[in-house]
Formats: C-alpha cells, sequence, structure tokens
C-alpha cells in the first residue's frame, strides 16, 4: 500500500513518466476512439452518387408547351417542359431545368411577360433553355443546371433523374 | 489538514514563462484552492461516489447534444427521428444506447452515493445544507430521467405522462394548476412535448450545473468529513501479505482471465443456454455472462490486492461451480463434463489454498494519509470514469436500446410501468389510494429533505443510539423490496 | 494503490475502452441499413405537388391510408395520390374534388396506365373472369337456395331493428363477390342502379351510353354514390364501371401496394380455401408449407426483386411457384397464374390445359384440327412450373411426381367423374330430373361429389397434400358415389318406371348398369332395380 505522498521521487523519475506516457496513450486509443464514433455519428448522409428515376407524368397526359414543377427529394425544384411531340426522340421533347441559381444558390423564377428566368440576388437572367443571357451568371458563363429525362416508350411514364436522398427522414 | 507541496504547484513553478503565465491569474493561489490534500478514507470507492454521478452528466451532456442534432423536438416527427437515430444514423443506436444507460446508471451512483452520505452521517452539522443541496440534485436527476424518456414519444412516453399528470392533479390546493402548467393545457396536446423538451435539455441541466457547483463549493468549504478505519495488522512495508504469494497471484490472473473471457463471451454470444434446468433466452445468458465477468473482474482486483473481500468472492465462485457440477451430473445434463471438472479442480484447489493462507489478506485500506487531489486523486476518478465507460459500451452492445411502438393515444398497453426508479412509487400507489400515494410522496420527499435537522431531534431524543440508522435501513430495504415486487409482477 | 500502478492501470482500461469501441464500430457496420431497407417510417417521402393538397387534408382525415402511403414503393418513386385516382371527363364516377376530378374506385384501366404488361397479363387470366359466374351453380345456390333474386317481406318484427324488406341476394353480394367481383354500381334516384351494362363502354373505357348518368344520386360536392350491395368489393374479376375487369387491390392491398403481401400465402388463402377448393389448406399441409411457416424470417418478402434461387430459396409460396420470376426462367414473372398449371381440376371432369388465343381450354378431339386451336400447350405450361420445381428438386423427382399426379387426376376422371357425368346427363336426357338445379337430392350429390370432394383429391394431388387426396378427397368421393349417388340414380329408375315412365326408366338403368358392370365398380353388387323391382334402400 504504498499509495500516498505526493513527494516520493517515483513521480519524477523514469518510471512514472513511462507510466504516464502509458496511461495518456491508453486514454487517447479509448476517448480518441469515442470521439471517431461521435464524429462519424455527425457527419451528414452523403448521396453516393447514384440517381434515380422520379416518376413525372405520363406522355398523353404533359401535353405540348405546358411545364410542371416537381421538387426532388431533396427539396430543390425542378422545371419540366414539353417543348415538342417527336415519337422517333421522345426524350427531346422534355427539358428538366434546375431552379437553383448557379451563381450563388438563390432560387429563379420565370418571368411570363419576358420569357426568360430571373435571379433576383444579382439580377441573373437565363433565356427558355436555361442558358444564361446577362448578370453574374452569364460572366462565368454559368448555365442552369440540366436534369436528364427519360421516357419508357412502353409504359409512356416520364421520369426526371435525380439524386438520391441525403438526409435522414424523420 | 496539513498543506504539503503538490506536484501540479511545483510543475508551474518550473515552467513559469509559459504561456498561461501570461494571463492575469494567480496559478499559484489557484493551484492552492484545487490542490487541496484529500483525507486518506476518500481513497474507498464507497467514499468517492460522489464523484460517479458527475462524471456521467459530463457523459450525459455530451450524448445529448449529440442527439439533439438529429432529434426533432414535435409531436409529428419525435418518434420517428428517435427511429432515425436508432436506424439510419451511423453509431446513433450508440450515442442513444450510452446515453440510456448512463442515465440509469447515474440515477443509481446518485443513490449509493446519498447511501453513503446518509449511513456515515455525513450530513450533521455543519453540512446540513449540503444534504439539501444534494436532494436537490437527486431530484433534479429523476426529473431528467422523467423528461428524457417522454421526449421518445413511445407508449411509456405518453401514458408515462399521462399518469404523473394525472397524479399531480391530485395534489391537494396546487393540484389541477399544477398538472395544467406540466402539460402545458387541459389535456397532453403538441405544447406538452415541447415542455418535455425544454425541461429536459434547457431547464434542468441548467439547474443541475448549478447544484453541483454549489455542492462541490460547499463540500470544499466545509472540507470532507472525517472518518478513519484502520487495520492493526497493516503496517507500511509489510510484505508479508497475501498479495506477495504466488498462489494469490495465479488466482488473480485466473480471475482476470475469466472475466475476459466472460465478457467477450456477453458480447458475441448468440445462442441460449440452459442453466441448471432453465431455459435462459439469449439476453438473460448475456445478462449472466456479464454478471459473472464482473464478479470476476472484481475478484481479480481485490486479489491483486491480497483483500479478503477478494478471496471470499473466490470462494462464493467456487462453491456455485461445485454446486453446477454436482447438480448437472445428477440431473443427467452436463456437458463438457471434463472441462467443468478441471474447472472445479482448479477453483476448489485454489480456495482451499487462499483458506488456509487467510490470515495474510487483509480487510481494511491501511494508513489513511490524506493525499494531493492532483494527480492522485484526478487518475482515480480517471480510472473511475474510463471503467465506466467501457462498461457502457459494453452494455450498449449486450442490450442497446431498443425503440418501442409509437405513442397511441387511443390503446393503452396492458403491461404499463414506468421506468425501475419509480417502481417504489407505483407501488406504493397500488398499495394505497391516489391522495394518500400523493400526500405520501409529499411527505417522503420532505422528510429526506429535512432529514438532517429530523436527525439531529431523534439524537436529542435518544442520544447515541444513532435512531436514524435504523429507521434509513428501513426504508432502504423498503425501497428495495418495494422495487423489487413491482419489477416482479 | 501506487500511483504508477494506477496509471498503468488507466492505460489497460483505455485499451479495453478502445477494443469495446473497436466492437462498436463492427456492430455498427453490420446494423447499418441501407436507406431502402429502413423502417417504413424513416424513409423520406416527399408528397408530388399535385397530390400535395389530398395528402395535407387526409392526413387528418384518413391518417392511416397516407401512412400506408407513405411507406409504399409508390410513394418513393413520385407516385402520389391523383396518378392513381385521376378520372377522365367522361368517366360515370368522376367527380370534382377539391379541384382534381377523380374517382373512388380504381380499376386494372388505371393501373395500366402504367403497370401495362402486369395488367395485360392479368386481363388474360382466368383471375380477371371471375366475376362471370352468372347462372353458374354457385350462383344458383347462392340466389335460390340460400337467399332469393330480389326481396321478401320479414316474417316478424327484429326488437331493436327496423326490417322492411329482405335483401335475398345478401349471400351472394357477400359471399360469391367479395371473392369473384361483383358489378360496380351507382345509386340512381330511383334506387336502382347503373352499371357497366347500362354505360356500354367502349374498348377505351368511355361510357357510350351516358344517358343513365343523368339519374345519378350525387351529394352536394357532385359525387355520384355507389350502390352499397355493389361496393366495398375487391373481388378478384370485379366488373368495373370502364368496362375493365378484376381488382388489382385484391391481391396488393390498398394503399401500400404491397409486393410483400401478395407474395404470401395468405394473401391468396383469402379465396382458396374451404370445402370446395382448399387450396391454402392443402400447402399448409404440404411440406412446401412447413418450410415456409418455418423459414419464414429467411424469404427476404421485402425484397424489390424477389426472384427464387438469387434473391431466396427457403421455401415456396403460392406466388413462388404459380407467378413469381426464378433464376430458371430468367426472373420473368407472370400476373396469369394459369401459365404454368397444367390440369384444370375446376370442372367435374378434369382437362388438359391446352389453350387457344382466347386462353381458353381446347376441347377438339380431331388431332389435326385441335393442333390448329392449340396456342400454348400443357406440355408448355407443365414445362414452366418443372422449372420452379427444378431449383429444388431433380428431373427424376419432378416427372415421378407429375406421374403420381396424372395417374390421381386420370383416376378420379375414369372412375368417377365421367360415370357420374354419364349418369346424371342420362337422367335430365330422359326426363328423370326436372330442368331446375338443386331440387333434386341426387343434383346435392353429384355436386358435392365433383365441385367438392372430387376437387379436395385432385387439388391434394396436385400440391402434395396426402390427407387431402385421400380422406377428405378420394375417400369421400367413393363414398358419396357408392353409398348415395347411385343408390338415389336407382331410386330415380325405379320411381321413374312405377310412375309410367318405363321405356325412360329402362334407357337410364342400362347406362346406371354398364356403368356398374365395369371391373372398376365389380367390387361391389349392387340389385337391378327394374329387374329385382327392389326400391333401394335409400
Amino acid at each position: 500500500m504504498m499509495d500516498h505522498s505526493a513527494s516520493k521521487p517515483e513521480n519524477t523519475s523514469r518510471r512514472g513518466f513511462v507510466a504516464g506516457i502509458f496511461m495518456f496513450a491508453g486514454l487517447i486509443a479509448g476517448y480518441g476512439a469515442g470521439a471517431l464514433h461521435f464524429f462519424r455519428y455527425l457527419v451528414p448522409l452523403r448521396s453516393n452518387g447514384k440517381k434515380r428515376e422520379m416518376f413525372v407524368g405520363t406522355l398523353d397526359a404533359f401535353a405540348v408547351g405546358t411545364t410542371r414543377t416537381v421538387r426532388d427529394p431533396r427539396g430543390q425544384e425542378i422545371i419540366i417542359a414539353r417543348t415538342s411531340n417527336n415519337p422517333e426522340h421522345r426524350v427531346s421533347d422534355f427539358q428538366a431545368l434546375s431552379t437553383k441559381c448557379p451563381h450563388l444558390g438563390c432560387k429563379i423564377h420565370w418571368e411570363s411577360g419576358k420569357e426568360r428566368f430571373r435571379c433576383p440576388c444579382h439580377e441573373g437572367i437565363f433565356d427558355k433553355q436555361g442558358k444564361a443571357i446577362s448578370g453574374p451568371p452569364a460572366q462565368e458563363g454559368k448555365n442552369l443546371t440540366e436534369y436528364e429525362v427519360r421516357v419508357n416508350e412502353k409504359t409512356g411514364w416520364v421520369y426526371v433523374m435525380v439524386g438520391q436522398e441525403s438526409s435522414y427522414g424523420a | 489538514m496539513a498543506h504539503e507541496p503538490g506536484v501540479g504547484e511545483r510543475h508551474i513553478r518550473a515552467t513559469g514563462g509559459r504561456l498561461w503565465q501570461l494571463l492575469p491569474v494567480d496559478w499559484g493561489k489557484i493551484q492552492e484552492v484545487t490542490n487541496e490534500p484529500v483525507p486518506g478514507h476518500i481513497k474507498r470507492w464507497w467514499f468517492a461516489l460522489g464523484g460517479t454521478p458527475a462524471y456521467l452528466f459530463l457523459i450525459q451532456i455530451t450524448t445529448g447534444i449529440l442527439l439533439s442534432f438529429y432529434y426533432v423536438p414535435s409531436p409529428d416527427h419525435a418518434y420517428d427521428s428517435v427511429a432515425a437515430i436508432t436506424h439510419a444514423v451511423p453509431f446513433g443506436w450508440f450515442v442513444r444506447s450510452i446515453h440510456k444507460w448512463a442515465a440509469n446508471l447515474m440515477i443509481i451512483t446518485v443513490l449509493l452515493h446519498m447511501c453513503r452520505v446518509f449511513f456515515s452521517c455525513g450530513f450533521r452539522h455543519p453540512r446540513q445544507v449540503n444534504w439539501v443541496v444534494g436532494c436537490g440534485l437527486l431530484l433534479c436527476t429523476l426529473s431528467l430521467g422523467f423528461t428524457g424518456y417522454s421526449l421518445i414519444q413511445e407508449q411509456l412516453s405518453y401514458w408515462g405522462i399521462t399518469v404523473a399528470s394525472e397524479l399531480v392533479s391530485n395534489v391537494p390546493l396546487l393540484g389541477p394548476t399544477l398538472a395544467n402548467f406540466m402539460r402545458g393545457g387541459e389535456e397532453i396536446g403538441p405544447n406538452t412535448l415541447t415542455r418535455m423538451f425544454n425541461l429536459h435539455v434547457g431547464i434542468l441541466p441548467v439547474v443541475t450545473i448549478l447544484l453541483i457547483g454549489l455542492h462541490v463549493a460547499v463540500l470544499r468549504l466545509h472540507g470532507v468529513s472525517d472518518l478513519s478505519f484502520t487495520d492493526p495488522r497493516l503496517q507500511p512495508g509489510n510484505d508479508r501479505l497475501a498479495k506477495s504469494l504466488p498462489g494469490v497471484r495465479l488466482m488473480a490472473l485466473l480471475a482476470a482471465l475469466g472475466a475476459v473471457g466472460c465478457i467477450l463471451a456477453a458480447a458475441f454470444r448468440t445462442t441460449a443456454i440452459t442453466i441448471v434446468a432453465t431455459d435462459l433466452s439469449v439476453e438473460s445468458t448475456r445478462l449472466l455472462c456479464l454478471i459473472v465477468g464482473g464478479l470476476l473482474a472484481t475478484a481479480s482486483a481485490l486479489l491483486a490486492q491480497g483483500h479478503m473481500y477478494g478471496l471470499l468472492l473466490w470462494l462464493a465462485i467456487s462453491i456455485l461451480a461445485i454446486a453446477k457440477l454436482i447438480f448437472d451430473l445428477t440431473h443427467h445434463e452436463a456437458i463438457h463434463v471434463t472441462g467443468w471438472i478441471v474447472m472445479v479442480l482448479v477453483l476448489g484447489v485454489t480456495a482451499v489454498y487462499g483458506v488456509v493462507r487467510q490470515d495474510r489478506f487483509i480487510e481494511g485500506k491501511g494508513v489513511d494519509k490524506p493525499f494531493n487531489f492532483f494527480p492522485d486523486h484526478i487518475i482515480t476518478e480517471l480510472l473511475i470514469g474510463t471503467l465506466l465507460l467501457f462498461l457502457l459500451t459494453l452494455m450498449t452492445l449486450v442490450f442497446p436500446a431498443e425503440l418501442a411502438e409509437r405513442a397511441n393515444p387511443l390503446v393503452t398497453p396492458d403491461h404499463i410501468k414506468p421506468e425501475w426508479y419509480f417502481f417504489f412509487q407505483f407501488r406504493m400507489l397500488k398499495l394505497t389510494g391516489l391522495n394518500t400515494a400523493v400526500v405520501m410522496s409529499g411527505a417522503l420527499v420532505l422528510m429526506i429533505v429535512l432529514w438532517p435537522w429530523i436527525d439531529s431531534l431523534l439524537e436529542r431524543i435518544a442520544p447515541r443510539k444513532d435512531l436514524g440508522i435504523y429507521i434509513g435501513i428501513v426504508a432502504f430495504l423498503a425501497f428495495l423490496t418495494f422495487t423489487v415486487w413491482e419489477a416482479m409482477v | 494503490m501506487s500511483l504508477n500502478l494506477k496509471r498503468i492501470i488507466v492505460f489497460v482500461l483505455g485499451v479495453a475502452l478502445c477494443a469495446a469501441l473497436i466492437m462498436v464500430a463492427e456492430t455498427e457496420s453490420r446494423r447499418h441499413q441501407p436507406a431502402h431497407k429502413m423502417p417504413m417510417s424513416t424513409v423520406l417521402a416527399l408528397t408530388p405537388e399535385a397530390s400535395r393538397n389530398c395528402v395535407d387534408c387526409h392526413a387528418k382525415s384518413s391518417p392511416a391510408i397516407v401512412e400506408h402511403w407513405k411507406g409504399s414503393t409508390h410513394a418513393h418513386k413520385g407516385v402520389g395520390c391523383v396518378e392513381c385516382h385521376q378520372a377522365e371527363k367522361v368517366d360515370a364516377d368522376g367527380f370534382d374534388h377539391y379541384g382534381a376530378h377523380i374517382a373512388t374506385v380504381v380499376t386494372p384501366r388505371d393501373c395500366a396506365r402504367c403497370h401495362v404488361k402486369e395488367s395485360q397479363e392479368f386481363a388474360q387470366s382466368h383471375h380477371s373472369k371471375a366475376g362471370n359466374i352468372l347462372a353458374s351453380l354457385d350462383n344458383t345456390l347462392a340466389e335460390n337456395a340460400e337467399g332469393m333474386r330480389g326481396f321478401f317481406n320479414p316474417h316478424s318484427p327484429t326488437p331493436g331493428k327496423l326490417v322492411t324488406e329482405v335483401n335475398g341476394m345478401a349471400s351472394a353480394s357477400l359471399g360469391c363477390r367479395q371473392c369473384h367481383g361483383g358489378k360496380v354500381g351507382l345509386m340512381t334516384k330511383d334506387g336502382g342502379m347503373v352499371t357497366v351494362d347500362d354505360l356500354k363502354p367502349g374498348a377505351d373505357g368511355v361510357p357510350t351510353n351516358t344517358l343513365v348518368l343523368a339519374n345519378l344520386v350525387r351529394n352536394e360536392e357532385g359525387r355520384p354514390k355507389y350502390h352499397p350491395s355493389t361496393w366495398p368489393n375487391t373481388g378478384i374479376g370485379r366488373l368495373n364501371l370502364d368496362g375493365s375487369l378484376g381488382s388489382c387491390s385484391a391481391c396488393h392491398s390498398r394503399h401500400d401496394f404491397s409486393p410483400r403481401r401478395a407474395r404470401q400465402p395468405e394473401s391468396c388463402g383469402k379465396c382458396h380455401m374451404g370445402p370446395d377448393h382448399p387450396q391454402k389448406e392443402i400447402y399448409e399441409e404440404s411440406k412446401h408449407g412447413i418450410a415456409y411457416r418455418d423459414l419464414r424470417d429467411l424469404m427476404n418478402l421485402d425484397a424489390e426483386s424477389w426472384i427464387l434461387g438469387q434473391d431466396y430459396s427457403a421455401a415456396p409460396t403460392c406466388a413462388t411457384c404459380h407467378m413469381s420470376g426464378n433464376t430458371k426462367n430468367g426472373g420473368r414473372i407472370t400476373h396469369d397464374p394459369g401459365e404454368r398449371i397444367s390440369w384444370t381440376n375446376r370442372p367435374p371432369i378434369s382437362q388438359v390445359m391446352d389453350t387457344d388465343k382466347a386462353h381458353k381450354v381446347v376441347m377438339e378431339l380431331d388431332p389435326t384440327k385441335r393442333a390448329e386451336q392449340i396456342v400454348d400447350t400443357a406440355e408448355q405450361k407443365r414445362n414452366r412450373m418443372k422449372d420452379v420445381c427444378l431449383h429444388c428438386h431433380t428431373p427424376d423427382y419432378v416427372n415421378g411426381f407429375y406421374k403420381q399426379y396424372d395417374d390421381l387426376v386420370i383416376l378420379f376422371n375414369e372412375k368417377f367423374a365421367k360415370a357420374g357425368k354419364k349418369i346424371i346427363t342420362a337422367c335430365y336426357e330422359q326426363g328423370l330430373l326436372t330442368k331446375q338445379d338443386f331440387d333434386e337430392e341426387i343434383e346435392w350429390s353429384y355436386y358435392l361429389l365433383w365441385h367438392h370432394e372430387g376437387r379436395r383429391a385432385r387439388m391434394g394431388a396436385s400440391m402434395m397434400g396426402p390427407d387431402y387426396t385421400h380422406w377428405h378427397g378420394m375417400f369421400e368421393v367413393a363414398e358419396r358415389f357408392y353409398q348415395e349417388f347411385i343408390p338415389q340414380a336407382q331410386h330415380l329408375v325405379t320411381k321413374a318406371a312405377a310412375d309410367g315412365k318405363k321405356p325412360q326408366a329402362e334407357i337410364v338403368n342400362k347406362v346406371l348398369n354398364d356403368v356398374l358392370s365395369r371391373p372398376e365398380h365389380g367390387w361391389k353388387k349392387y340389385d337391378d332395380p327394374l329387374t329385382t323391382g327392389k326400391v333401394p334402400g335409400h
């Protein structure tokens, strides 16, 4: 029971130092592993880059010249327009544009009178096809992001390809 | 208490001119205040139990903050968000399990700490105020437990609040007002959950932290209550102790190996076992392994010190093993017979060896000399803390926190019980009427809070008879009986 | 304890903690489930724009259906409420509901907007024609024997309930039509109803006769009222207002449209059970059902694709053998359960499932004509089934089983079915029986012989349920035939002879004697009712 006397030379001796190093190593191993787990817990879900189909509508119900707005699973709004009726190449009928300004991420909106998309943050203007025509996006040469559209010829289903969910549902 | 120069102090003196020296703080003074010598008997874990809930509280704060990253305190989403934490978020189940088990452990250790103070009469003059502060901490801990499981929005949460608020509404005079205040309305509604959430993550933790600060400050100002146990057999430098016997060292080693084996079995065992003609479920099997592992680990630690209790544990384990072997052999259900016989032989021989040498085992802790808070006591606390975290981690592996059915206001489950720490009250409620139970609970809390003064009254009536201790024993046994009774039915 | 020892113990504990945490990480990797396997409620389902109003309101008014939908693949793929419930302006049961034109009943035509292949297969299956049981023997029973065509007056007052008339069709509506499917009808102001017969929809589902719609009962919202004797109904051969046949929710339960549920035998067991076709009970008696009950946890019932031999192989369910994909057929699922069935054991005499292009059994005897008519042979069907069997059994085993099965079916056909049919046909032809079904005892006996007991025997053999083949099957067939059917026929002969129909009685008696003198019936001696003049002791 040699357990008292703080002034014993043991603490300053080589043995005490080595024991101290061991103790710290043990603590770092244990609590460090715990901290790593906690860090992993906080890391948000990352999309695995895989895309999946999201149903937009059927061909016959989607008239030429109309648009539909859908929200992808991450909450982003996508505007899908049907521009033509081309049985040879169905996919070219559709154009799906993100409503997120490529400049700083504000939400753009359609100005029907001027036939253009406008971003209110820094006056970014895009044409019907999503091409930047003025404002910061045009200077940087960034157009609106386009989503891939798929059409199932047999069923007449129209899909837009969206990223998979990126948050834990609650 | 004499003040000897501490290690830390020397350390600071030696590192003059470092970064912290630039701060306008008198480090020497702080050193002096914080590094007060600690009386020797605090080295008994029994007497250092107060630090354990504090350490667990730190764990609760950490895991609680982590849980609040994903928890959504809205009646529509609360259950789903807990489900997401449990099933979807990486390590979410782990964080939640730690939070759950640490909460239970915290209540146990608070109760144990309270028992220690009670039975060693640590609340007597001039420490009455600190007892009252401690009672406040007990109530805080219990309230944290209650509000905590209310947040999950499972069946127990909903019906727990329902029953509790109905109970509260039976408090004389103030009842209905209090109940409405607690629920945030006449009935349980959207406000109830936000109230529980606010209490659990805001008000109660802050109050607890303030009370802990007060508790520790008052403790330091009064100094730790004196007590000394000594073993006359023990003198410094006595090398004729049991711990230097090779046989005892072997026993300690065997116990340690057994403990590791049991704990591994608890963690990885996936099949049920039959023990003494009883089929255990996988969960019970794991619990049994964990308990045996814990016993062996304790035995190993005590034997390494040559402590008498270690020998007693070893004897108990040996007797149990022999009894099991005899039972198995007579009931023809023995498996791995050779292994068991070898084990029983080893246990028996070593136990007999220990009994023969029992005069060399020690009982006390030797001469109690004051020691420094830093690093001695801190390392002890670190040791206890790391051990607790290790055990908690094992608990999460063996018994991860589950998610019960979603709260359904239309269906009260057939068997509804509160958490175990309210079993006592629940049983009391079943035994007496509603009003009686409410009044009795109030009286009980009041009695516990005012205990130092009641005790001094008893002392005045019957000096030196320690009547309080007997009342305490009866009360403690009643608590245990009621809790176990409620758990059994 | 020395300070250094304490430090070392802290080190050991730290390492132990680290080890425990590594175990935690190990558990985590085992526990962690990819998003598509998460429990229903934790999967994020975003409501499609068009259905957002529906969900907002119905989450309060009928929360369970919204919850069911949220967990469905539909919700996950962005298919909301209106995609299925939307109605055309011309649809008879369409109505405007908070800005959307919808109909309550979703028909296979609605499902076919997306699930083209499935609905085609379903449309050609026997399932979709289950509603065409009008004028069948079963219907006669429910509408005459069990109930009555129309309403009649109550005997006496019912205390506590005002009963003014008795619906004689109740048994038919609740018994027959909940499995077979009935006509969906809209209530008219005069208490009658408009069904598909009145609307006469064209191939596109658009009604050609819209005049009848003027008289519909509608609420303030304009919603037509379904006639309560026709709706709710999820019978598999429902006759819908748009002319389509069937109901997908018969197996796929709304609103979670669960493939999981349709894969389980309990789903089929809603109808395929009971005294006349106890397929569910036979399956449960068989080794297949026993294995399923034991190994249900290994069936991977939640999987997106459910291919035998790839996604699961613990045990077969009804769907496994009759519908689902397997590794030997390239994972091809069929919604026509008849595609793999080589005998139809439904009629009095089992028929070989050589089917024509209308998916009807070919009854032609002339080999060349027969070959011309057949589009899909029974052999092809059997081979499709063998694809399934071969996942667990050897070819010898499978062929051996089919030999045993064929033998039993042919035994029943030749010994009892054809004999019985010959006798009862003769009775009808010679006027010994009235045209009305079920008014004479022998008609009940003959019905029980083939419709209940005979089917039990054949179906028991088809799915390896020995007790159903024998005790519930062939034994009862034999008892019915020798102890009831034959004595009753002889009784008819004696009675006819006594009533002055001697020539007719003799013709029937000859048929009877021809049958009974065959070697398979030779073990039992009957007295000739005409020569001995004895009335059979019945």
